[in-house]
This record gives structure tokens, C-alpha cells and sequence, in this order.
């Protein structure tokens, strides 16, 4: 081979070298702009499901903000307990009954032996007497008090021929501010 | 007559010849130029294959639509609705009884035989067991549970 011939294989390896080069960086970059293009994807997907969540939840929230309301007066407030108690006391005597409280406890929320979460609750107990009818009169006002509640336990008994005395206890679901 | 001298310079000769410059390994022109076009095509068709199949991948991707799956936000309506409905109830129940607008406990036309204890003279106890009433309904549970 002559000088001429190898310096016209050298010039053809050169430039073959140089092709695949080319060609070889340009697929990495190709495929490293693939990738980031791929995770730029999933973001963007991700970013516009959270949107879309946030605004059907905010939406939710806007449409059932009277309904959570309502739902949430139907909870007693811890600052609302003694407030309760004399509202309680003045619907007795509007009723006609006398009303004495003896017990006002309150109880934490707990965890119970089959892993349920038990709310805090406010125990309650009264005792009152007046007519039979107004006894039994604020026995289903107690009943029908509009808070989430549970009574507990429930006695009459008649003083004499004309009044009678009950003693109502009840647990009242108590919601912390 | 061929000596052994004469011998050996033959097979010098013939040995010599055999190391020569095989045919394949010499330069050919025409040859050497076809096969360079021939890589040079095989390396335009395969990158622009490659080129092709990377611009239809990203194309593809860039239309797709992103496929957004929106998660079901818990909200049982039906139930909130009968909740409210039963607490409405009650809260008018509640302020019929306080405003005695009709809704009394009405006396029984006949006192139970557990209300007369008249053998006694002291008051007694008249209305036993102790009842216990939860209201199943209302379980707080049972309303907001998602």
C-alpha cells in the first residue's frame, strides 16, 4: 500500500470515527432528553390529578359547608357545656319541672378493645320532679335534645300521689374546638 | 547435474514467492470505494431509522392525552341528608314539648299495674328496670364514617 492509499484509509477511518460519534451522542442525548421528557410527563400528570382533587374537594367542601355546619351544631362544644347546663335548667322550669344536677363529668376520647376510637363525651346526670305529665314531658324533651347523645339510664318514681321523680343520665358526644 | 545447492535455492525461490502480497490484501480501487459507499449507506439507512423511530416514540408521547384519574372523594350525601333529617326532627320534637305547642307525652288512659303500689306507705320506687335508650340512628360513627 502505497503512502497515497493510507493516508486515504486514514481519512475514511477519521470520518467514519467522526459519523459514529455523531451518532452516538446524539442518540445519548436524544434518549437523556427522552428521559427527562418522560418524568416532565409524570409531574405534569401528577400536578393536574392533585389539581383536579383540590378543586373537587374544594368544591365539595363549598356545596356541604351548611349541611358540616348543621352536622357540627349537632356536637356539644366544650365551651358550651355550662351554657348548655343553664339553657337546661331554664327549659325544666319553662316546663314545670325542678331540676337538680349531680353529675357533670367529662371523658376523653379513648381506643377500645377492638381498636374503635371512642369521642370524648360529657356525662350528664339529673334528677328533677314536678307532675307526672311534666315529668315525663322533660324526660322526652331530654329525649329529643338536639345533640348527639346517648342516655345512659332512666328511673321514675312517684314522691307522692302527685309528683313524681326522675333521675336521666346521658352521655352527649363533646367536640373540641 | 542439479546439486543440492541448486535444490535449495529452488525452494528459497518458491518460499520466497509464497510470502508475497496475497491478491485480497492488495488495493483495489474500485473495490475499496464500493465498500465505502456500501458502509456509508448502511450507516444513512440505519441512523435515519433511528431517527425516524425516535421522532414517531416522542411524537407519540407529546400526543398522547394525559390521562388524569381523579380520586373519589368520600361523601356519603344520603346519609348526612337522613341525619340532618332525623336531628330536625327532634329539634322541632325539642321545642314543640318546650313551647307546649302539642307534642306532650300523653297520660296513659290507664296507669300501668307497675305505677300502683298501694299496699306500702312510703313512696316507692314505680318504674324498674332502668332503661337504657341509644340512638342507634345517630351513632356518630355510623354518620360521618367515610
Amino acid at each position: 500500500m502505497n503512502k497515497k492509499s493510507q493516508t486515504f484509509v486514514i481519512l475514511a477511518s477519521s470520518c467514519f470515527l467522526m459519523v459514529a460519534g455523531g451518532f452516538v451522542s446524539m442518540w445519548y442525548i436524544v434518549s437523556r432528553l427522552g428521559v427527562h421528557f418522560d418524568v416532565a410527563k409524570q409531574a405534569i400528570t401528577e400536578h393536574t390529578a392533585k389539581e383536579a382533587s383540590y378543586n373537587k374537594v374544594q368544591s365539595l367542601l363549598q356545596s356541604t359547608k351548611d349541611d358540616r355546619a348543621l352536622i357540627s351544631s349537632f356536637f356539644i362544644k366544650e365551651k358550651d357545656i355550662i351554657s348548655f347546663i343553664t339553657d337546661l335548667e331554664k327549659n325544666a322550669a319553662q316546663v314545670g319541672v325542678k331540676l337538680t344536677t349531680n353529675q357533670l363529668a367529662t371523658v376523653a376520647s379513648s381506643t377500645d378493645a377492638s381498636g374503635v376510637a371512642v369521642p370524648p363525651v360529657l356525662l350528664i346526670g339529673v334528677s328533677f320532679s314536678g307532675s307526672r305529665q311534666d315529668t315525663l314531658n322533660f324526660v322526652a324533651l331530654l329525649e329529643n335534645i338536639p345533640y348527639q347523645k346517648t342516655i345512659t339510664d332512666v328511673s321514675l318514681s312517684n314522691a307522692d300521689a302527685s309528683t313524681w321523680k326522675a333521675d336521666v343520665k346521658f352521655e352527649l358526644i363533646l367536640q373540641y374546638d | 547435474m542439479i546439486e543440492t545447492k541448486d535444490i535449495k535455492n529452488m525452494v528459497a525461490h518458491i518460499i520466497r514467492r509464497d510470502k508475497g502480497i496475497a491478491d485480497p490484501q492488495l488495493m483495489h480501487p474500485t473495490r475499496e470505494w464500493f465498500v465505502g459507499l456500501f458502509i456509508a449507506f448502511v450507516i444513512v439507512v440505519c441512523g435515519s431509522w433511528f431517527c425516524v423511530y425516535i421522532f414517531s416514540t416522542y411524537r407519540d408521547k407529546m400526543n398522547t392525552p394525559v390521562v388524569v384519574t381523579e380520586p373519589a372523594v368520600p361523601y356519603q350525601a344520603a346519609r348526612i341528608a337522613e341525619a340532618i333529617k332525623i336531628f330536625e326532627a327532634k329539634q322541632r320534637t325539642f321545642s314543640e314539648i318546650l313551647t307546649g305547642a302539642g307534642t306532650t307525652v300523653a297520660e296513659s288512659p290507664e296507669r300501668p299495674a307497675l305505677n300502683t303500689i298501694e299496699s306500702t306507705t312510703t313512696p316507692k320506687l314505680i318504674i324498674e328496670p332502668i332503661s337504657i335508650v341509644t340512638d342507634e340512628t345517630e351513632s356518630p360513627k355510623a354518620m360521618l364514617a367515610p
